[in-house]
Order: C-alpha cells, then structure tokens, then sequence
C-alpha cells in the first residue's frame, strides 16, 4: 500500500495535537436547568466541541504523512527502466513478465552495447521516476539503493558460472575463436555446427580453428555435448555467410582475379548474404570501400592486387562481426555502491504531489479558520 | 454483596436517628405510639417568618435564646411522601436520585416506626405503606423505581387529602406543576414542605469553560465558569432565594438539603437532614 510504511507513525502526532487543541475546549456539563448559567461570559455561544479548523488540520495531516510514505496501489502505472544489453535479454521475456500498467519505459544498453557502469543511476536522476519504478537488469542491487526502488532480474537465478565466446574473426590460416570460461567444471569443446572440433583447456584462450564453412555455427559445449551453463546465448558464434562484392561499371576485369588470390572469402555473386560495394569516386555510404580511381588504370598489376589487398583486409577483419564485451560474459561481482544523496533527488510520484499540495492547502485552511476563532 | 444504594451505614445511621427521636427535649419525647393524652405543646429556635405571637418569651429568657411555642407533633398519621422523578433529578450523576430514595426511606422508615402510615407518590399509582413490618417493603419499591426522566409530574392535588403531612422531594428545577401540587397540598395540610436536594456541584460548578447541557427541557449553552465564577455564586444564591420566596407564595416550607458528593457516604443525606430537622 504504501513504500514507506513506517512513515505512517508521523500519524500518531495527531494525538498531541489533539490534546494540544482539546485544552481550551470547553467541558461537557449536564445540568438540570440553565438559568443560573445565562448572561455570563460565553454564555450564550454555539456549541462546538470538535471545531473545523481541527478537523481541517486533521485531514492535512493525514495527506501530508500519506504523501510522505509514498502511495501505491495495485496496478498503478510505474516507470520501468529495461537492460536491453546482451546478458539482460537473454532472459528478458516480455510475455512473461508481470502484466502491469507502465507509464513508460527507458532503456539503457543494448545488445551490442553494455549499459555502462552508472547509465542506470543516470536514467533515474533523468527521468525522475519517483517511487513507483521497477528495474529490470540482470546486474546486481548496488549497495544503498532506495527501498522505494524494485529491482528485478530478468534471470531466475544469479549468474555464478559462464562460458562464452567473446570474439570471432578470420585470418588467413582460418578462424579464430576467443574465449572465457568463469567458476566452469570439466573440459569445454569449440564445435562447429554441433561437432565436437576442439577441446579448449584452462579459462580462457584464443582458439584456432581453422577454415569454417560460411554461415556456419560456432558454438562452446561440455563434454556431454550440452551447453556448459544455463546462459546459451553467449555460448555461439554465427560465422557470417560471403561477402559479395559490387565493382563498378568501369572496373578493370583483373579486379576478380586479383581479389580471389588475396581474399578468398570474398564473392561476386549477387545472392551472397553481405554487399560491399566498390567506389572509385568519393560517396556519402559509409559501408562502401573507396579507392581512388581504379588501381589497374594507376599503377603496374602487382602494385595494384597489393592495394586491393590493403584496402579489403580490414573490412575481413570487421566482416566476422563485433566482439562481446567481456563485462557481459563475466559473472557479475560485488554491488556497486550508489550516493547515498539519491534520495535527496527522488521525485516524488505524482499522486504524492498531489497529497501533499492537498495537505498543505487543508493545513493553510485549518490555520486561517483558527485564527478567526473557528 | 453489598446494597450500594442501601448500605449497612445508612441503616446504622437511621438507627441513630430512631434513638434519638426517643430521647426527651424540645419536644421529642413523644410516645412512639399515639397516646390518649391531648397534644401539649413543644418549643423550637425562631427562624425568620415565624409570627411574634408565637414566641415563647419565658422559655427564652430560660435559654437565653429565641424559641417558638408549636403544637407538639403528633406521632402516627399519614405521610404522603411525593417522589419528583424527573430527569433533572440526574443530571449526569446518580447521587441526587440515591439520596432523594435514601431520604425517603428515612422519612418512611420513622414514620411507620412511629405506628403511621406512608403513602409514596413517585408515579402512577401510589403506593400505600401501613404497619411497622411493612419497612422493608418500602424499602424494596423505593429500589426499584425507575431512573428519572420526562419533565415534572407530581400527583393530582386530590393526593394530599387525608394526609398529615406532606413532603416532595425535588431539585432545585422544579416547575409549576410542583408549585402548584404544593399551593393545594398546603391549604389542605399544615404540614407542607418542599425538599430540595441541592449537589455540591450546582453550588460550585468547575470553573472551566462549560458546554452546559440542561437534561430537562433541553437547551445548551456555553459558559466560561472561570471568568463568571462570583457572577454564577450570585446568580444561584438569587435563583435559591427566588424559590424559597416562591415556596412561601405557596405556603409550604422550602427545606435545603446539600447531597454528598460521588464517593460520599450513604449516611450522608441523614446528616444533612437531621441538620435540617427533616429525621
């Protein structure tokens, strides 16, 4: 019902105050006639045991403590902050989460991008989410982090033990593999489309693997042959399928010589998965490979495959994809600690903004009623 | 289990009072039953309002103090005990209700002592006590009457015919209807009077701001009984003093009796009415 229920003892100063405003109140007195009474002072007023104005201060006090404790009621919208980076949503099941009412949803990280150490923090100082905010993240608690925070694990259980493949990419004596195995018993294997190819000893290493079919899957297994943890989606590498090259019109027909000697990974064919095209003229595309000018028409033929070479060798490198971030492999460590301030710049929800304008506005008008003797 | 309403105390006191009814002086020493002898005559202290003629001078130079000749009281004869049950008898508290029965009882008690009779008027019908062993039947309906309420309602004035003497038990509230029972009943009994049982908190109300609730007729007010507190003791004095004024119009007697305070003794009420010559 509410975040901060022992808060709700700030109602007991309403017996002191009922004392405090009670003194003065006149006693109830029963008589049998009232004429000895008549004409003297205050005699003949209203009667008013329990004035207005008491009442008044009453019900501010009671919105001022209620806005204090922070109300939340059962489906109430909330502001959920969402981990979007890869170990978050590995487990992040949407259709399976509480169906709740949310107000609306930050993200922060995604799956090729970690949210960073205080991204977290930082949304919430941003988008001020009051007192009805869950977090969804697989990271742990930090340390001093405000009760009226819910903090969620898209996990059903804490991560202790992974293996993962942090990093795949082709050289020319094939592919290799880098990976990492955390708090893991038994020996893992590097298998290529479910075969079991190499066995990888210590916790982590770079493997070689050699040539690899493209588009194949590169995935880490146990001995058994079953994934090594309980978090699969760290433990594959989809080789990527050929990258086809698109040469201009006016290109030199050496151009597919040169590069099958040089490259073999690279095509021609129209169907292949991945375009690349070939510039000899600058363009605004960023995924295009300018040179300048064809390298046939400039320079002698072996000067030229060298600079076809060159020019196409990092793009090989970038072509079997972005490494993992090691922090989103590594099974978490010790909670972070957060600024013991933040609860200084909690915003209040928005229903306690309200309670307590209303407490203050019943607070003003019990003072003004006093003050004119009601 | 104790009677809180007639405990042993009360009853040892009434004893008190029995005996010393019996005992000689000023008149008391009346045989207990009705003799053949004519009534002579007894003396008591002059009170303001009693005739001259009726000065016993010869008496006094004796006593070195002013006494009246009366006709000595008869023991026996009737007396109509006429009950006010009103709410204003209870004015939050039980302790007039109890003394008024108390009194009663006393009143009653002696009186069937004496070999008289009592007849109770404290709602309809009137109850007829006669006989000394008819005591503890007095005592037994006094108990059980019930708590007051309604406005004042005493007897037809036809009630006090016969009587010998005639004695209402009231507050200081009462109203017409009471003056004029008591107007009737006293021209056709000389023995007439008006009891008023007085709390001590009418004398002396809490000097607080009050919230004044009147329990009969209604009505309210609020007073600041500290600001108003020689105003309010001069305001009861003249509201006392208009009833005994009042009272004298009528001509019965108008007898103050001051109840005890919650807590007080049950033997109370018999010591401020042997003070007041009622037992």
């Amino acid at each position: 019902m509410f975040e901060q229920p022992l808060a709700l003892a700030l109602l007991l100063l309403a017996v002191p105050w009922l004392v405090w405003a009670r003194r003065g109140a006149p006693r109830p007195w029963q008589v049998g006639g009232l004429e000895p009474f008549r004409g003297l002072p205050s005699a003949g007023g209203e009667r008013r045991r329990w004035p207005p104005s008491l009442f008044l201060g009453l019900m501010g006090l009671a919105c001022g403590v209620a806005a204090l404790a922070g109300p939340r009621w059962r489906g109430a919208p909330l502001l959920r902050v969402e981990d979007h980076s890869l170990s978050s949503l590995g487990g992040w099941d949407l259709a399976a989460a509480p169906q709740r009412r949310v107000a609306g949803t930050v993200v922060v990280g995604a799956p090729d991008q970690p949210a960073a150490e205080g991204e977290i923090l930082a949304a919430l100082r941003v988008h001020g989410c009051g007192a009805r905010t869950e977090i969804v993240t697989d990271r742990p608690a930090p340390r001093r982090a405000p009760a009226w925070l819910h903090w969620r694990s898209p996990w059903p259980q804490a991560m202790v033990s992974n293996a993962a493949i942090l990093a795949a990419w082709t050289e020319d004596d094939g592919w290799h593999v880098h990976w990492a195995a955390w708090n893991l018993e038994g020996p893992l294997w590097l298998a290529v489309e479910g075969q079991p190819r190499l066995e990888l000893e210590g916790a982590q290493g770079v493997a070689e693997l050699g040539a690899v079919p493209p588009a194949s899957l590169i995935s880490l297994q146990a001995s058994s042959g079953q994934a090594p943890d309980q978090r699969p989606a760290d433990d594959v590498w989809r080789v990527p399928g050929p990258l086809a090259l698109d040469l201009p019109p006016e290109a030199d027909p050496r151009w597919r010589a040169a590069v099958q000697s040089a490259l073999p990974e690279f095509t021609f064919q129209a169907q292949a998965g991945h375009r690349l095209p070939i510039r000899f003229v600058p363009d605004a595309d960023a995924q295009s490979v300018f040179f300048p000018g064809d390298p046939f028409a400039r320079q002698p033929e072996l000067e030229a495959v060298a600079e076809i070479a060159r020019g196409l060798a990092a793009w090989r490198a970038r072509w079997g994809g972005a490494p993992r971030p090691r922090s989103e492999c590594e099974p978490p460590g010790a909670p972070l600690s957060w600024p013991q301030d933040l609860t200084a710049v909690q915003p209040v929800a928005a229903g306690g903004r309200w309670l307590a304008a209303a407490g203050l506005l019943l607070y003003l008008a019990a003072l003004a009623l006093r003050s004119r003797g009601k | 289990m104790v009677d809180a309403l007639f405990p042993p105390e009360f009853f040892r006191a009434l004893e008190r009072c029995s005996r010393a009814r019996a005992l000689p002086g000023a008149g008391r020493a009346a045989a207990a039953r009705r003799g053949s002898t004519s009534p002579g005559f007894e003396r008591a202290r002059y009170a303001t309002g009693d005739a001259l003629a009726a000065v016993d001078w010869r008496a006094s130079a004796r006593r070195d103090t002013l006494l009246v000749r009366l006709r000595e009281e008869e023991r026996g004869g009737e007396l109509c005990l006429v009950l006010d049950r009103s709410a204003s008898l209870q004015p939050g508290q039980p302790r007039r209700d109890q003394d008024q029965r108390r009194l009663a009882l006393a009143l009653g008690w002696l009186r069937l002592e004496a070999g008289g009779s009592v007849r109770l008027h404290a709602g309809s019908p009137p109850l007829q006590f006669s006989g000394f062993e008819r005591r503890s039947a007095l005592q037994e309906a006094l108990r059980a009457l019930p708590a007051p309420q309604g406005s004042d309602a005493p007897p037809a004035a036809a009630a006090a015919r016969g009587a010998r003497r005639v004695l209402v038990l009231t507050d200081p509230w009462c109203g017409e209807p009471t003056w004029s029972f008591l107007a009737t009943a006293a021209r056709r009994c000389a023995q007439t009077a008006c009891v008023s049982l007085i709390l001590p908190e009418e004398d002396t109300p809490p000097q607080a701001a009050l919230d004044v609730t009147a329990v009969e007729g209604g009505g309210s007010l609020r007073a600041d009984l500290d600001a108003g507190r020689e105003a309010y003791a001069r305001r009861w004095e003249a509201w006392l003093a208009q009833r005994r004024a009042r009272a004298a119009a009528c001509g019965a007697r108008l007898v103050e009796v001051r109840c005890g305070r919650a807590g007080a003794s049950a033997a109370h009420i018999l010591e401020t009415a042997g003070r007041a010559g009622l037992v």
